[in-house]
C-alpha cells in the first residue's frame, strides 16, 4: 500500500520521539560510566543512571512532539512544502479541490524531502558530551579527586588507623571497638609562624614548645582513654564525642593509646614516636674578610664584610659586638661598642645577608690600637631566645714608631750609625739593584754598586772588630775618618786623580786606604807592638791569631764569613752585583751558624734549681717521703645488659619452647626502657622492634614471629663487643701436667 | 665329626649305635645256621645295611651344602643402583634386606654366611649387631653436602666464631650462607669446585645458647639444606693484673687505663725511690697486697713487670715467682725496654736476634705501623709465638709449668691509641695479655664431637675430671651411668638418649658450673655429614674384610630319612623273601 503523507508524518515523529528518548538514555549512561569510574560503585552508577534519565526526559520531554509540531517544524525548514503538510491532517473529504491537488504534489515532494531532514534534536551533542564524562571520569580517578575534594572525610587508609589488640588474647573474638576518627593538631609556637596543622599520622616530629592535641573518636560509647607515655599514663578528656588531650611538647618519646571498653576489657595500641625538633641557633656565615686585617696609619682604615645569617624560624636581631682596644700592657684600656649593619635587617626573615662596613677612624683607632668584634645573631625563639655568635675577627693599625727592645736600650741613645747595614740587608739591596739594572743609569748603576760594595766593607770592618782586627776599626771610627779625611787632602796634590777614569762614578769613601797603605799611626803601632819584647810571654787579645774571644770553631766561622765578604765587596766594586751576591750568601750563612751557636750558650744556662740546705745535702733520709695509694673503679659500665639478658633469654624461649614467665616481662620492659633510648635517636631503625616489644609485655601474644622479629631487632640495637683481654678455660689433668713437667725437663 | 657330615641328633650316637650293634648281633645270630657259606655274608650284609639305616634314622645325618640363600645384600641409604644390579647377577638367590636403624638387621635371617653391605652402611650403634657376620662393605654415593665441620661449641663474648669444614661434591655457583639467630645473614661464601674446605664466621655479641644456620643454595638461591650451628657463648671473666713498674712509663699508663676502663681489676706498683713506692688499685673493692709470697702472687692472673724490677728481685723473691708461675699458672708478661733485649731473660729461656726493623706492619692491623725494637725473639723450642712479620717473631710466650711468660719487641704501643688506632692497640694488647695470663683451670670438661645429636639416637660424651667419683645428670635429672677409661683414669665415657627436639644439658652433680649443653636436632638436619660419618666408621669397622676373605662356606643340610627307610624295607624285605623262594 502507499503510503500517505500522515503516515509520514508519523514515521518522522516516531523518530524524533525515538531520538528524544535516546539522548536522555546516553546522557544517562554517560552519567552512570562516569559514577562508576569515580566510585567503582555499582549501585551509584545505576542510581545515578536512572535519575539522569529521568531528570534529562523531564527537562528534554520527548513525549512532547505531535502531529501538529511536527507539521510545524517541517513547513519552516522545508520551504519545498509550501506551508502545507497541515493539510495531511485533516479530512481529506473536508478538503477543497485546490486543498486536494496541493496536498497530492506535496505528499510526492515530502516523501522525497523527508530523506534529507532530521528531528531537531542534540543527540550528536549528548553523545560528545558522554565522551568527554567518561573521559574526565578517567582523568579524575587517575589523580584521586575525589579524595582531593574529600580530605576531611572520616575514612581513615587503613595504614594510618590506630591497630587496637586487646590486652588479653582470648578477648580477640569480641568486637574491638574501632576509631571512627583519629586527629593529630599540632600548634606551633607563634614565633614559627607555621599554621597549625592537622594530620591523621600518629608518628609527629614537631618543634620544641609545640602545642600538641590529640583527639580520638570511637565508633561506639566506651568507658576511658589513657594516653601512656614513657613514665606516666594520662586520661584523656572526653570533650563532645571524642577523647582529647593537650600537651606541650618538651622532649622526644614515645606514647600509645589504652582504652577500656564498656565490658571491661582493655585494648592497647601501637608505639607512636614523639620527635621534638630543637629550634636550631642561627648560623653565621662572615664572608670577604681575613681573620686579622691591619692597616698602616696613612692608608684608608676601613674593614669590610658581608654577613650571612641563617635561622629555622626566622632572625629577629642581628648586630655586631666590637671592642676596642687602646694602649699595652698594663695601660690597657677597653671600650665595647655595638654597631649595626649597614644594610636594614628584616626581622623575621630566614636567611638574610647583611653588610657592614667599619671605618676605624670613626671608632677613634690610633696607630697600635686594636679592634675585635663579632656578629650577633638572635632568633625568636620562646621563652629563651637562641643567641648565636661568629668568630671574632680583628683589626689593628701598626704602630710603626714603637722601638724593639735592644741592648742598646739601656743608653737611650740610638747609637747605631747610619751606614751599617746587616749583611740581610745588604743582599736585599743587592737583588734590588739587580732587578732595576734596566731600568737605571750605567752610572747610576755603578754608583749604588759602589756604595754597596762600601756597606760590605764597613760590615767586615765591624764582624773583623771582634776577631780583633783593630787597625781596621779605626777606619770606620768617627776620628778615624777626620784623620783619613786630613790625610787624603794631604795626598791631594801628589795622587794623580785625573787618570782615574772611575772617579766619576766612585763615592770615595775608602780611597784613603789606598794611600794609607804606606804608613798609618796604627800600623806604626803594629810595628812597634811587634818589636815588643814582651809579646812572647803575653796573651794577646788584640792577635787574630791568638784572640780567644771565641772557641776555635767559631773563629774559623767567622774568618770564613770575613773572607767571604771580602770577595762579596770585591765584585761589588767591580760592579758585578750579581757575582757578590753567593758570596754575601755564604757570609750570611755564616753569621747565622755564629749567632745560633751563641743561643745555645744561653739555653744552657737557662736553669737555676732552688737551694737545697746545705744540712740536708746527702743525707739520704726519706722520712718526708711517704709511699703513695690510690683506688679507684674506673670499669665502663656494661652496655645494654637488659637488652643483651633478653636475647639470651628469647633464643632461649624460642629453641626450647619454654614459656614466658612473668620474670621475663620485667625483664623485657627493661629492656624496652633501654631500646627507647636508642629509638628517640634513631626512631626509624628501632621504633618497630619497641612496639613490638610493647605487645610482647602487654598482650599475651607470644607468637614465634612476634618473638623472632623483636630477637632481630634487639641484636640489630646491640653495639659491637669491644675489644679486650679475658681469662681463657682450659683444663688442666695429670696427663697435661705430666707434659708440662716433660717440657720443662727438656729446657 | 668330619668336615661336610654330621649327626644333628650326635648326642645319641654312642646309645644309637650298641643298640644297632645289638640288632646287628641279633641278626647274625639268626643267620648263624649259614655260617661259612657265601648268603651267610650276603644276609649279614643285607642285616648291616638295614640297622645302618634305622642308626641314621635315629641320628638324623647332615650334610653340607653351598647355600645360595644365606648370602645377603644389605641396603643402606645412598646404595649404587649398578652395584646392586651386578651382585644380583653374580649371586642368583642372594637375598635382598633393607636396613632401617629402628630394627634388627638379621631378625629372620638366622645365620647368615655372607653379608654385603651397599650405600652409607650401618649406623655405628648397630655394627654390634653384625660382629661375628663376614661382612663386606662396599659403600656407595657420596651426597652432596656438607661432610665435616669444626668449631668451638663455647665461646667467650666478643670472640668470632669460626666454622672451619668441607662441603662434597659442589656443583657450581652453590654458596654456604651462616646467618644468626635473628636470621641475619652473616658471613657468605661462593664453593669454589676446586677446594671443597670452607671457612665462615661470626661476631659473638651476648652471652647465651645460640643457634646459628648454615644453609647451602644452588645458584638460583634455593636453599639446598639447613643446618643449625648451636654454639653457647660465655662471658669474659675479667683478669686480675699486677704491674711492677722502676718508674712510671707512658706505656704503662696506657695500658693500665686501657685494662682498668674494660673491668680488669689492676694493680700498679711503680717505685718513687728507695722503698717509697706509688700504689694504684682500679676496680678492686678490696685492694690485694703484693707481695713475693706464694699465697699473695697467687691471686694475679698476670704480673707485667719491667726488667730492672724484675732483675732486682732477691733470689728468695724470684725463686718463689718461679714457683708460683710453675705451679698455679701465672703470666709474666715483661715489658719492653732497649735493655731487654741484651741477653736471655731471667726465669725464661727466651733469647734475642738483633734486626733491623724498627717498625712493621702487621697482617692483622694493615695500615698500621707500629713501632719495635731491633730485635726479634729466637725461635727454639717451647716459645709460641703471638705475633710475627717476615724478619722474625715479635712477640711469644713460653710454657713455664702451668704459665707462662712472655715478651713483645713492640715499643711505644701507646703511639697507636694517641694515632687514633685504638682498634689495634687494643686488639695487639687483648692477644697478648690473654694468652699470657693464668687461665682458669676447671675440674671438668667435656668431650663430643659435635654439640648436637639426634632425638632418640645415642649421644655418647666423654668427661675428664680429677673428681674421684662423678655423677652426670640429664636435663631431667636422671642419671646417665658412666664407663671409667682403663687407663686414664680421669676420663669417664658416658652415652645418653635425649627425648625432646631443643637444647639439653648434662650437669655434673653438685657442681652447676660443669654443664655440657648440646642441641637435639631432628634428623632432616647434617645428612650428608652423618651419611660421612657413618661411612667412615663402617669402613674402619669392617676394613679387615675384602672380598676375597669371604669363603663360600657351606652349611649343614639335613638328608632326607626316607631314603633310609627305602633301604631299610628294600634289605627286610630281602631278608624276608629270600628264604621263602
Amino acid at each position: 500500500m502507499k503510503t500517505t503523507g500522515k503516515d509520514i508524518l508519523s514515521q518522522f515523529l516516531k523518530r524524533w520521539k525515538g531520538l528524544l528518548f535516546l539522548e536522555a538514555l546516553v546522557l544517562g549512561i554517560g552519567v552512570g560510566i562516569f559514577i562508576y569510574v569515580l566510585t567503582t560503585n555499582y549501585v551509584y552508577s545505576i542510581i545515578g543512571c536512572i535519575s539522569t534519565v529521568l531528570g534529562a526526559a523531564l527537562y528534554i520531554k520527548p513525549w512532547k512532539p505531535d502531529l501538529d509540531t511536527t507539521t510545524s517544524y517541517l513547513d519552516t525548514h522545508l520551504e519545498t512544502l509550501e506551508y502545507s503538510t497541515g493539510l495531511f491532517l485533516k479530512n481529506q473529504e473536508s478538503l477543497s479541490g485546490i486543498a486536494q491537488l496541493q496536498q497530492a504534489k506535496i505528499e510526492d515532494e515530502l516523501r522525497v524531502v523527508i530523506k534529507n531532514i532530521n528531528p531537531p534534536t542534540h543527540i550528536l551533542k549528548v553523545i560528545v558530551i558522554s565522551i568527554l564524562l567518561v573521559g574526565f571520569g578517567f582523568l579524575g580517578r587517575e589523580f584521586n579527586i575525589l579524595e582531593r575534594l574529600q580530605p576531611h572525610q572520616s575514612q581513615l587508609p587503613e595504614a594510618q588507623q590506630i591497630p587496637f589488640v586487646p590486652t588479653d588474647s582470648i578477648e580477640v573474638k569480641k568486637v574491638i571497638p574501632s576509631i571512627l576518627d583519629q586527629r593529630v593538631i599540632m600548634k606551633y609556637p607563634d614565633y614559627t609562624k607555621v599554621a597549625t596543622q592537622s594530620s591523621t599520622v600518629m608518628d609527629i616530629k614537631v618543634v620544641e614548645g609545640t602545642q600538641v592535641t590529640w583527639m580520638l573518636k570511637f565508633d561506639r560509647a566506651i568507658k576511658s582513654v589513657v594516653m601512656k607515655s614513657t613514665e606516666n599514663e594520662y586520661t584523656m578528656t572526653l570533650d563532645g564525642d571524642s577523647y582529647t588531650r593537650t600537651q606541650f611538647i618538651r622532649n622526644s618519646g614515645f606514647y600509645s593509646f589504652k582504652f577500656e571498653a564498656k565490658d571491661g576489657t582493655t585494648y592497647i595500641s601501637d608505639l607512636y614516636a614523639i620527635e621534638a625538633v630543637q629550634d636550631s641557633d642561627p648560623s653565621i656565615d662572615i664572608n670577604g674578610l681575613e681573620q686579622l686585617s691591619s692597616f698602616t696609619y696613612d692608608e684608608e682604615k676601613l674593614v669590610r664584610f658581608n654577613t650571612e645569617i641563617q635561622d629555622d624560624y626566622g632572625i629577629s636581631k642581628a648586630h655586631i659586638i666590637a671592642t676596642v682596644s687602646k694602649g699595652s700592657g698594663e695601660s690597657v684600656k677597653f671600650r665595647e661598642e655595638q654597631l649595626f649593619f649597614d644594610t636594614p635587617l628584616v626581622a623575621g626573615n630566614k636567611d638574610v645577608e647583611l653588610a657592614k662596613t667599619i671605618d676605624l677612624d670613626q671608632l677613634d683607632l690610633e696607630p697600635g690600637d686594636e679592634l675585635y668584634f663579632y656578629v650577633e645573631a638572635i632568633d625568636y625563639k620562646t621563652p629563651t631566645p637562641n643567641v648565636a655568635r661568629s668568630e671574632t675577627y680583628f683589626a689593628t693599625i701598626k704602630d710603626t714608631t714603637s722601638y724593639e727592645f735592644g741592648v742598646e736600650g739601656t743608653l737611650g741613645v740610638d747609637r747605631l750609625v747610619d751606614y751599617f747595614r746587616s749583611q740581610r740587608q745588604l743582599i736585599i739591596d743587592t737583588e734590588k739593584l739587580i732587578k732595576n739594572r734596566s731600568v737605571l743609569e750605567t752610572k747610576e748603576f755603578k754608583f749604588q754598586s759602589n756604595e754597596l760594595g762600601f756597606d760590605q766593607k764597613s760590615l767586615r770592618l765591624k764582624y773583623g772588630a771582634f776577631m780583633g782586627e783593630e787597625s781596621e776599626e779605626i777606619a770606620i771610627a768617627p776620628e778615624g775618618a777626620d784623620i783619613d779625611e786630613g790625610i787624603e787632602e794631604d795626598h791631594d796634590d801628589h795622587d794623580d786623580h785625573d787618570d782615574d777614569p772611575l772617579e766619576e762614578y766612585t763615592h770615595d769613601h775608602d780611597g784613603d786606604n789606598e794611600h794609607n797603605l804606606v804608613e798609618t799611626e796604627a800600623s806604626k803601632n803594629k810595628n812597634e807592638a811587634s818589636k815588643n819584647p814582651l809579646q812572647e810571654f803575653m796573651h794577646d787579645h788584640g792577635d787574630p791569631e791568638s784572640a780567644t774571644l771565641f772557641e776555635e770553631s767559631l773563629k774559623v766561622k767567622l774568618l770564613k764569613a770575613l773572607s767571604e765578604m771580602w770577595d762579596a765587596e770585591l765584585y761589588l766594586r767591580l760592579y758585578k752585583p750579581e757575582k757578590s751576591l753567593p758570596y754575601q750568601y755564604k757570609a750570611l750563612k755564616y753569621i747565622q751558624e755564629i749567632k745560633n751557636s751563641a743561643r745555645i750558650y744561653v739555653h744552657r744556662i737557662g736553669f737555676d734549681p732552688p737551694p737545697i740546705k746545705e744540712d740536708k745535702r746527702l743525707t739520704g733520709e726519706l722520712d718526708a717521703i711517704s709511699s703513695y695509694q690510690k683506688s679507684d673503679i674506673i670499669a665502663d659500665e656494661v652496655v645494654m645488659p637488659f637488652i643483651k639478658q633478653t636475647i639470651g633469654r628469647l633464643e632461649n624461649i624460642l629453641t626450647s619452647d619454654t614459656e614466658i614467665t612473668s620474670f621475663d616481662r620485667i625483664l623485657f620492659e627493661k629492656a624496652g626502657t633501654e631500646l627507647a633510648q636508642q629509638a628517640i635517636a634513631q626512631p626509624g631503625k628501632f621504633l618497630n622492634t619497641l612496639q613490638l616489644l610493647q605487645r610482647l609485655i602487654e598482650g599475651k601474644n607470644t607468637s614465634r614471629k612476634l618473638l623472632f622479629d623483636i630477637h632481630k631487632g634487639l641484636l640489630d640495637a646491640l653495639p659491637k663487643p669491644v675489644i679486650k683481654p679475658y681469662k681463657s678455660t682450659s683444663h688442666l689433668d695429670e696427663i697435661n701436667q705430666l707434659l708440662l713437667k716433660e717440657l720443662k725437663l727438656d729446657d | 665329626m668330619t668336615e661336610g657330615f654330621t649327626f644333628i641328633h650326635n648326642q645319641w650316637f654312642w646309645p644309637a649305635t650298641l643298640v644297632a650293634i645289638l640288632m646287628w648281633s641279633v641278626f647274625i645270630w639268626k643267620e648263624w645256621s649259614y655260617v661259612k657259606t657265601r648268603t651267610f655274608y650276603i644276609h649279614i650284609g643285607i642285616a648291616f645295611i638295614a640297622v645302618l639305616s634305622i642308626l641314621f634314622i635315629a641320628l638324623k645325618p647332615a650334610m653340607s651344602v653351598i647355600d645360595q640363600s644365606a648370602k645377603v645384600v644389605l641396603l643402606t641409604p645412598n646404595y649404587n643402583e649398578t652395584q646392586l644390579d651386578s651382585l644380583i647377577r653374580e649371586n642368583k638367590g642372594i637375598t635382598i634386606k633393607k636396613y632401617t636403624d629402628t630394627k634388627p638387621i638379621l631378625d629372620t635371617i638366622v645365620n647368615p654366611e655372607s653379608l654385603y653391605v651397599l650405600g652409607e652402611g650401618i649406623r655405628p650403634f648397630d655394627l654390634w649387631q653384625l660382629k661375628d657376620i663376614p661382612v663386606l662393605y662396599l659403600g656407595g654415593d657420596q651426597p652432596e653436602g656438607i661432610t665435616r665441620i669444626k668449631y668451638k661449641t663455647t665461646e667467650k663474648v666478643g670472640n668470632l666464631l669460626k666454622i672451619y669444614g668441607s662441603y662434597q661434591n659442589n656443583k657450581l655457583g652453590h654458596q654456604l650462607m651462616l646467618t644468626n639467630p635473628a636470621g641475619q645473614q652473616i658471613d657468605s661464601l661462593l664453593l669454589s669446585e676446586d677446594d671443597n674446605t670452607f671457612q665462615l664466621q661470626a661476631l659473638l655479641h651476648t652471652k647465651g645458647d645460640f643457634l646459628f644456620t648454615l644453609s647451602a643454595k644452588d645458584s638460583i638461591g634455593h636453599t639446598i639444606t639447613e643446618d643449625p650451628i648451636p654454639i653457647s657463648v660465655t662471658e669474659r671473666s675479667p683478669l686480675t693484673i699486677a704491674i711492677i713498674n722502676e718508674y712510671p712509663t707512658f706505656e704503662t699508663k696506657y695500658l693500665k687505663n686501657y685494662l682498668a676502663e674494660k673491668g680488669h681489676h689492676v694493680l700498679i706498683r711503680s717505685q718513687l725511690t728507695t722503698s717509697r713506692f706509688k700504689y694504684e688499685y682500679f676496680n678492686m673493692e678490696h685492694p690485694l697486697d703484693i707481695r713475693f709470697t706464694e699465697e699473695k702472687l697467687a691471686h694475679f692472673d698476670l704480673l707485667i713487670i719491667d726488667r730492672n724490677s724484675l732483675q732486682r728481685l732477691s733470689r728468695e723473691n724470684r725463686r718463689i715467682l718461679e714457683k708460683v708461675i710453675n705451679e698455679t699458672g701465672l703470666g709474666l708478661f715483661i715489658q719492653s725496654d732497649a735493655d731487654v733485649y741484651s741477653s736471655t731473660l731471667p726465669i725464661s729461656s727466651l733469647g734475642f736476634l738483633q734486626k733491623k726493623q724498627t717498625s712493621v706492619i702487621l697482617d692483622d692491623f694493615p695500615k698500621t705501623t707500629i713501632d719495635t725494637y731491633p730485635y726479634t725473639i729466637k725461635n727454639r723450642f717451647g716459645v709460641t709465638n703471638l705475633y710475627s712479620h717476615q724478619t722474625g717473631i715479635l712477640a711469644a710466650y713460653q710454657q713455664r709449668g702451668a704459665g707462662r711468660v712472655g715478651v713483645s719487641v713492640f715499643q711505644n704501643t701507646y703511639g697507636l691509641l694517641l694515632n687514633g688506632k685504638t682498634e689495634a692497640y687494643q686488639s695487639l694488647w687483648t692477644t697478648l695479655i690473654t694468652e699470657v695470663s693464668k687461665s682458669e683451670y676447671s675440674d671438668a670438661s667435656w668431650n663430643i664431637n659435635h654439640p648436637w645429636t639426634y632425638m632418640n639416637e645415642p649421644f655418647a660424651f666423654e668427661l675428664r675430671t680429677q673428681l674421684p667419683e662423678p655423677i652426670v645428670t640429664t636435663k631431667s635429672g636422671q642419671r646417665i651411668p658412666l664407663q671409667q677409661d682403663i687407663v686414664l683414669q680421669n676420663i669417664w665415657k658416658g652415652t645418653t638418649y635425649p627425648d625432646t627436639l631443643g637444647w639439653h644439658r648434662n650437669h655434673v652433680v653438685k657442681d652447676s658450673t660443669h654443664i655440657l649443653n648440646y642441641y637435639v636436632i631432628d634428623s632432616t638436619h647434617w645428612k650428608p655429614l652423618k651419611s660421612a660419618q657413618v661411612r667412615m666408621a663402617n669402613q674402619r669397622y669392617f676394613n679387615n674384610q675384602d672380598a676375597t676373605d669371604i669363603e663360600l662356606k657351606s652349611v649343614m643340610q639335613p638328608i632326607n630319612r626316607l631314603w633310609f627307610f627305602i633301604i631299610f624295607i628294600a634289605c627286610m624285605g630281602y631278608l624276608w623273601l629270600k628264604p621263602k623262594l
